[in-house]
């Protein structure tokens, strides 16, 4: 694998508006209402004026993706130049045995019976364009790139905040 | 190195051994002739959902590919675990440095009179047996099916979409037995009976005999039933044979630590001829699927090639299409104590699908599913962690590990936010 891509989420910004869900379902030509390969959940915490995160949440693209690993029949497979964790539908038989392997959710199954899931709109990045959630998140929360960037992107953003608490004290 | 078996195990230890940078030699020796064969994938392959060339995952170029000399076509007649070697029946003998077994299992024939030399008696388990099978399936009118277990089920299913009559049978008390917990199994039953499948369960098989056109069958109280054929689907046992069971500790099948060695050294195994960890009763116990073997060889390949890896364990798990419904059971849903309480909930029909999920005090140590399951890897990850639970309530309190957020989220999609 040369170099792995991965989406960015920061709770922090997530506004919990759904646009996410909406792109992902307007980019696949979802037709069913509740079919979406990105859902937002939101975690209450304590009384209120209660503590309320939003967390979108699509597949991880796993380093070691245990769907991949339980596949009966190797229809799910990672794409060698981008670590994107995909299946190939021809060969799914609707076993669901990856949809028990993820803890995430990722895999979705459609009115065939057969696994569908993100690829990270692989499509539209060999476009030159985002995948269609980070391209329409409204805040900023979903970011994507390679995960060597957003490690050293994720560096840099904590030690300013570091720099930036020790000055006001 | 040497590994014996040609399945998913097998597979997976040699892709982590060469994946390691391992580039000594790997000998495999196997029964079968051909490239590796996925059990099961043989009931998708019966029901149409897949090619037969797609019953390979792996396919004929792996062995060159991972630079393999292949033994095939011979099986190990006997293990000389002491001085490190193989004896085939073809008479050659492998010495090894390292050893894995991963021989798997075989179908069950239960000792049922006439049954092991019935020409009318099909089991379910490598590429031939699928082949012969299907064969019986094409002309079938009425079949047995011997065993309500997961294949039986199947292989039930595959026969009435096929037409043909057939007769679900088991001994327990309910449809699949090692799994499911009676009020889940009740509603499969019916299921299955509402698609005219005759499910008859606490009876046996008694005897077998040749019939006029196919096989005559024997039940109780002097019940005789004539069939086209009988599908033995009774369970399955690791492949042991060529084994010296002084030499090397075994239960129900071989023991293994947690680096996937057995009692001697350098001698490892892994898939379905193993003992491994059960996470919720911290102790070995054999746990047959097809993702547990493949992780399986993975330690055992990378093990052998030199790293120091541990398998982590895993829980009994299960999930399947049977006819529209999906199944799903996990952890131990037929545990007994004083501290034991079971919540029932929905139908599966209906939106959320039906579940049974059982606790220990407030730790959720089992569950059924029957649709419903778009959170099925969170309950399966929480059962794993032996997670504590508010069993009824599920308070935020209940999520002790982030992977499980999604079953106790309050969930939106586009629908209910506009």
């Amino acid at each position: 694998m040369d170099k792995k891509l991965a989406f960015w989420f920061d709770i922090a910004d997530c506004s919990g508006c759904l646009a996410c869900v909406v792109a992902c379902q307007d980019q696949n030509d979802f037709k069913a209402p509740d079919m979406a390969l990105r859902q937002v959940s939101s975690l209450e915490k304590g009384e209120y004026p209660a503590t309320i995160a939003n967390i979108s949440l699509a597949c991880m693209h796993c380093g070691d993706a245990p769907c991949l690993m339980v596949c009966p029949t190797g229809a799910i497979f990672r794409h060698n130049a981008t670590g994107v964790v995909d299946v190939n539908r021809d060969i799914c038989i609707g076993c669901h045995s990856c949809e028990m392997a993820c803890p995430f959710g990722a895999p979705k199954f459609a009115q065939d019976g057969k696994m569908i899931k993100c690829d990270l709109c692989i499509t539209r990045i060999e476009n030159g364009m985002k995948p269609a959630c980070v391209h329409t998140c409204t805040t900023g929360a979903l970011r994507f790139g390679y995960i060597d960037d957003l490690a050293a992107e994720k560096t840099r953003s904590a030690s300013i905040k570091i720099l930036e608490s020790s000055k006001e004290k | 190195m040497l590994i014996i078996g040609n399945g998913g195990a097998a597979i997976h230890a040699v892709t982590a051994a060469r994946g390691s940078g391992f580039e000594g030699e790997i000998h495999m020796v196997s029964d079968t002739a051909g490239p590796a064969f996925n059990p099961m994938l043989a009931p998708y392959f019966l029901k149409g959902a897949l090619s037969w060339k797609h019953c390979f995952p792996f396919g004929r170029d792996f062995y060159q590919n991972h630079d393999v000399t292949c033994h095939f076509g011979s099986p190990v007649e006997h293990l000389d675990a002491p001085n490190k070697s193989v004896l085939l029946h073809n008479k050659n003998r492998i010495s090894f440095d390292k050893c894995l077994i991963a021989t798997g299992a075989s179908a069950i024939l239960p000792p049922v009179p006439g049954l092991r030399d019935s020409p009318y008696a099909f089991p379910l388990r490598t590429a031939d047996s699928t082949i012969r099978i299907q064969k019986a399936m094409e002309s079938a009118k009425k079949v047995i099916v011997l065993g309500a277990s997961l294949v039986g089920v199947k292989v039930a299913e595959i026969l009435n979409k096929r037409k043909a009559d057939v007769v679900l049978l088991d001994v327990a008390a309910q449809m699949l037995p090692r799994g499911a917990h009676p009020l889940a199994a009740a509603k499969l039953r019916s299921y299955f009976e509402k698609h005219g499948i005759e499910v008859r369960i606490g009876c046996g098989l008694e005897g077998m005999d040749q019939g006029s056109e196919g096989v005559c069958c024997f039940f109780p109280d002097q019940i005789m039933e004539e069939a086209d054929f009988v599908a033995v689907c009774a369970g399955i046992q690791p492949n042991l044979q060529f084994i010296d069971p002084a030499e090397l500790q075994i239960d129900q099948a071989i023991l293994v630590d947690d680096h996937m060695q057995t009692s001697v050294n350098d001698l490892y195994a892994a898939g379905d001829v193993c003992q491994a960890m059960n996470r919720l009763t911290d102790k070995h116990e054999w746990l047959g699927t097809w993702g547990n073997a493949c992780y399986q060889g993975r330690v055992a390949g990378l093990n052998m090639a030199g790293e120091m890896t541990s398998y982590e364990g895993a829980i009994p798990q299960h999930i399947s299409p049977f006819f529209d419904w999906i199944y799903a059971q996990i952890g131990d849903v037929n545990r007994q104590g004083r501290n034991i309480s079971t919540v029932i909930s929905g139908e599966p029909e209906k939106a959320g699908g039906y579940r049974v999920l059982v606790y220990d005090k407030d730790v959720l140590v089992g569950a059924n599913c029957i649709n419903g399951l778009e959170n099925i890897g969170a309950i399966k990850k929480a059962i794993t962690m032996q997670t504590s639970w508010d069993p009824i309530e599920m308070k935020s309190n209940c999520i002790a590990d982030g992977l499980l957020r999604g079953s106790v989220f309050r969930h939106h999609n586009s629908s209910n936010h506009m």
